[in-house]
C-alpha cells in the first residue's frame, strides 16, 4: 500500500520522495497517540492519521513542490530526516527512542481483529481498495493530466493545466495514503512502533519497490512491493539451508537488494510490469 | 520574422506568461495578462506551441489531445476516481471532441499509438492539434515548419489554413520566408529585441533590399 502511494507520486508526476517513510510514520504515530492517550476507537484514529498525513503533506508539499528534480528529492530527504528526528526526540508525545507500545487492535462493534490472520485480512482489504482506487486514478483524466505533467511540464502549462496545483494535489493524496498505511501498520503489526521504522531506509525501500515493479502502472508498484517483501523471507530460508549466521545474513540481504536495484536500473528500467507498446 | 537571437521566441514566452517582462505590459482584448501564470493565459484563449514538438510521451496520441480539452474544474477528483455515470458521459464527449481535432490534422489513424512513436512531422501536427483543443482565440506557433520535409510542410500549410478559416488569429514565427509571404496578412521584422519593420508581405518584399543591407546578406534572415 505504501508502495502504491509512492507509485502514484513517481509514476504519475515523476517526483521522487525520500521522505515518504515520514508520512508513513505520521499516520502511525497520530493513530497510536490518539488511541492510547485519548482512548479513541482505532476505527476513527486510523482515518485521523490519514488526514494528519494529508495536512502535513499539504504544509510540506506547498513550499517544497516549487522545487524541481533533484532539488525536490533532496528537500524531501531533509523532511524525512527531520521528522524521524522529531519522532525520536519528542519523548512526551512519541515515546522517544522507545516508541509506543500496547497499541489496541481494530475493533468493529464487539469484534476485535486480534489474531495475526485477522490483521492480515484487514491489511489486504485496504491494500486491494488502494490498488483499485489508484488504478482508477491512473486512468482518470486527472491521472492523464499528471502523466502529461510528467512528460513535459511546460507543455502541460501551455495547454491550461495548473501544474503546481496538480502536483500539490497528488503529493497530498500520496502522503495521506502513506499515513493511512502507517496507521494500519501501527495497529496491525506487533502492537508497537518506534522511530527506527520510519527512517530514510524505509523510504529507499519503497522507491526500490516502485522502480523494480514499474512506475507506469499501479500494478507495477504492487508487484514490486510483493517481490521486495518476499525477498528477505527467501534469503532467510536460504540462510537456514546454508546455516549462515543471521547477522551476516542481514548484511548479505542489503547487498542483494543493492545488486538487484542496480541490475533493474541498468537492464529493465521500466520494471516488471511494463506498459504495452504498440 | 527576424535573424537568430532577434527575440522572437522570447517575445512569445513573454506573451504566453513563461517569462516575466522587465518592462512593458501584455494585454489580451483590453485585459492585462502580464506575468499571469501560463495555464491561466492559456485558459483565456491565448495558446502557444513550442519549437520542438514536445508531445506527452507517456500518453497515447488521442490522450495527448484529451488532456488539453477544457472541462469544468481543474481538479474534480472525487467524481473522476469513482465510477459514476456522469463521468463516463463527460469522458465520451471529450473523446469525441479529441477525435475531431485529430481528424483536422490528419492523425486519426494513429490515435492509439504512443506519442513517442510518431515521426517528428506528426508530433508537430499533434502539438498543434493539442493547442487547438484548448479552444484558443489566438494561437502562437513557434517555427512550425522547422525540421519538416516538403510533404510534411504541405500538411502543415493545410492545417494552418484550416485554423485560419475557423477565425482563430494566428501569430507565426517562421524561417521559411516563402511560406510566410504566402500565408501572412502582416509581417513584423524583429532584430535585437526591437521591431524594425512592419507591413504586408508585398511591402516587406519591396524592402527586401533594405533588409539585406541591414542584415548583411539574405541568408541572415533565416
Amino acid at each position: 500500500m505504501l508502495a502504491v502511494s509512492l507509485g502514484l507520486l513517481m509514476g504519475l508526476v515523476g517526483q521522487i520522495s525520500l521522505g515518504h517513510a515520514a508520512f508513513f510514520g505520521i499516520g502511525a504515530y497520530t493513530s497510536s497517540i490518539l488511541s492510547i492517550k485519548y482512548n479513541i476507537p482505532v476505527l476513527l484514529t486510523i482515518p485521523s492519521g490519514a488526514i494528519m498525513g494529508m495536512v502535513m503533506g499539504f504544509l510540506i508539499g506547498y513550499p517544497v513542490l516549487k522545487l524541481k528534480t533533484h532539488y525536490l528529492t533532496l528537500a524531501t530527504l531533509g523532511v524525512g530526516i527531520a521528522l524521524q528526528e522529531f519522532f525520536k526526540s519528542a519523548e512526551p508525545i512519541t515515546g522517544g527512542e522507545v516508541g509506543l507500545y500496547n497499541l489496541p487492535n481494530i475493533t468493529i462493534g464487539n469484534f476485535e481483529f486480534s489474531s495475526p490472520l485477522a490483521h492480515y485480512y484487514v491489511v489486504w482489504a485496504f491494500a486491494l481498495i488502494t490498488v483499485f482506487l489508484g488504478d482508477r486514478l491512473f486512468k482518470s483524466s486527472t491521472g492523464k493530466k499528471l502523466l502529461a505533467i510528467h512528460s513535459d511540464e511546460q507543455s502541460a502549462e501551455a495547454i491550461g493545466i495548473n501544474v503546481f496545483r496538480n502536483k500539490v494535489y497528488i503529493f497530498v493524496l500520496s502522503s495521506g495514503l502513506a499515513a493511512l498505511a502507517g496507521g494500519l501498520f501501527a495497529h496491525c503489526s506487533c502492537g508497537a512502533i518506534g522511530p527506527d521504522g520510519f527512517g530514510v531506509t524505509l523510504s529507499i525501500k519503497i522507491i526500490i519497490m516502485v522502480i523494480i515493479g514499474g512506475m507506469y502502472s499501479i500494478y507495477g508498484a504492487t508487484a514490486g512491493a510483493i517481490v521486495i517483501s518476499l525477498l528477505p523471507e527467501m534469503i532467510r530460508r536460504l540462510g537456514n539451508f546454508t546455516s549462515v549466521d543471521l547477522v551476516v545474513l542481514t548484511h548479505i540481504q542489503d547487498i542483494i537488494f543493492g545488486i538487484i536495484l542496480i541490475i533493474f536500473i541498468i537492464f529493465i528500467p521500466q520494471g516488471i510490469v511494463r506498459k504495452k507498446e504498440e | 520574422m527576424g535573424p537568430n537571437g532577434a527575440g522572437k521566441t522570447t517575445l512569445f514566452n513573454i506573451i504566453s506568461g513563461f517569462i516575466s517582462p522587465i518592462r512593458g505590459k501584455v494585454y489580451l482584448k483590453e485585459e492585462e495578462i502580464t506575468s499571469l501564470p501560463p495555464y491561466l493565459i492559456a485558459r483565456k484563449g491565448l495558446v502557444r506551441t513550442f519549437q520542438d514538438a514536445r508531445t506527452f510521451d507517456h500518453l497515447t496520441v488521442l490522450e495527448n489531445i484529451e488532456v488539453a480539452i477544457p472541462n469544468n474544474g481543474d481538479i474534480d477528483s472525487g467524481r473522476k476516481v469513482f465510477p459514476f455515470f456522469k463521468t463516463r458521459l463527460v469522458n465520451k464527449f471529450i473523446r469525441m471532441r479529441a477525435r475531431e481535432y485529430l481528424e483536422l490534422v490528419g492523425l486519426s489513424d494513429l490515435q492509439n499509438r504512443s506519442a513517442r512513436s510518431l515521426t517528428f512531422g506528426h508530433q508537430r501536427l499533434l502539438g498543434i492539434a493539442r493547442a487547438l483543443a484548448c479552444r484558443p482565440s489566438i494561437l502562437l506557433l513557434d517555427e512550425p515548419s522547422a525540421g519538416l520535409n516538403r510533404e510534411e510542410t504541405n500538411a502543415l500549410l493545410r492545417v494552418i489554413k484550416e485554423i485560419h478559416r475557423r477565425n482563430i488569429i494566428i501569430f507565426i514565427i517562421e524561417h521559411n520566408i516563402g511560406m510566410l509571404i504566402s500565408l501572412a496578412e502582416r509581417i513584423i521584422v524583429l532584430d535585437k529585441g526591437r521591431k524594425i519593420m512592419e507591413g504586408t508581405p508585398e511591402e516587406i518584399k519591396k524592402e527586401e533590399v533594405v533588409l539585406e543591407a541591414y542584415f548583411g546578406r539574405k541568408k541572415c534572415l533565416i
